[in-house]
């Protein structure tokens, strides 16, 4: 039987022609397929087509925004990872924390072998993602946390957390995401709020879970604080 | 000068813009009004340079990107050192001299 790989796709939209092909010239010698737009809406028709494994998008483009493709895949719910590059240090806030979505930014000027170690490292994380670690009956494992979620049951050590139906929405977005820093308005976003968790009250579902899945619930073992950010689930072992 | 005039001040001292505009609701007086006005065009000043910084960072940035990401690619060996790339890379230092002699006119 002959196995097939798929060359890992990635979209570049910057408006910059010598941008766009140094980038492709990197990328495409570590082994990616590589498509480059120069404007949003060629983007937009890029990602359409392409389905990327992972975007590199310019913020400030001629007749729009990279910020418009990044959404544009959200709403079509493929959640393809995004490296944004701007040029303006004001933006970089609104990136950070990743309220947009956004997976990681580079500013400009760059180096492309800086990029190309960035993209591995969100492919990396996106992948992690997607095969999130699972035991053999399908539950997502993380050291002694055990989460069931075909059964909505927590288990900790072997016994049963007791999590609320909340509590139980809240750990399911970092179980899947191990590693990864989520500020309050990302892990709502992730949680696609319907209103019933504000961000105000997450701290307390935070405290609350730790209290219910942690040896020592002040020095928190799973539930990990990203200081400026979030929280994160500790990474997978090794 | 009244009070309110005295706490404005105050605050707009510390840039405290929305502190000097609160202080000043609603104005006592003639003053109060003309500080206001005057309040109201510093913060478009304000905005104004902001919105001039972020496209100079914005060109600057790309200009330097095109070289950085160009001469990286020669040295690395993987672009070809053609005419044109180098005439690219002159004309992204060009247009980035020119945008800082722009910054030295008065």
């Amino acid at each position: 039987m002959v196995t097939t790989h798929r060359l890992k796709r990635v979209l570049v939209v910057d408006d910059e022609p010598a941008i766009g092909e140094a980038l492709k010239a990197y990328l495409q010698r570590e082994g990616f397929d590589v498509s480059v737009a120069e404007t949003c809406a060629a983007g937009l028709d890029a990602y359409r087509n392409v389905s990327p494994d992972l975007m590199l998008l310019d913020i400030t483009l001629p007749d729009g925004s990279g910020l418009d493709i990044l959404r544009a895949s959200q709403t079509d719910g493929a959640r393809t990872p995004a490296i944004m590059l701007t040029a303006r240090a004001e933006e970089v806030d609104r990136i950070v924390g990743l309220e947009m979505g956004a997976d990681d930014y580079i500013t400009k000027p760059f180096s492309p072998r800086e990029v190309v170690a960035r993209v591995r490292a969100v492919m990396r994380r996106a992948d992690i993602a997607a095969g999130a670690p699972r035991s053999q009956n399908g539950a997502i494992r993380i050291k002694d946390l055990e989460m069931d979620v075909d059964a909505h049951e927590v288990r900790i050590g072997g016994r049963d957390a007791g999590v609320t139906a909340t509590e139980f929405r809240v750990l399911r977005v970092f179980a899947e995401h191990p590693g990864q820093a989520f500020s309050r308005a990302a892990l709502l976003d992730a949680l696609h709020d319907d209103g019933a968790i504000f961000e105000r009250t997450l701290d307390r579902h935070i405290n609350n879970l730790r209290k219910k899945i942690e040896p020592d619930s002040d020095n928190p073992e799973y539930l990990l604080t990203v200081y400026g950010v979030g929280y994160k689930m500790r990474p997978r072992d090794p | 000068m009244s009070d309110q005039l005295i706490r404005a001040l105050d605050r707009a001292a510390a840039s405290d813009w929305d502190g000097a505009r609160a202080a000043l609701q609603p104005p006592d007086d003639l003053p109060a009004v003309r500080l206001l006005a005057f309040i109201a065009d510093i913060e478009r000043r304000e905005d104004d340079r902001r919105r001039s910084n972020a496209t100079l960072r914005h060109e600057i940035g790309n200009a330097l990107a095109i070289v950085q990401a160009n001469l990286e690619g020669v040295i690395d060996g993987v672009l070809e050192p053609s005419g044109a790339r180098l005439a690219s890379m002159r004309e992204a230092l060009a247009s980035a001299g020119a945008l800082l002699e722009g910054l030295r006119q008065p």
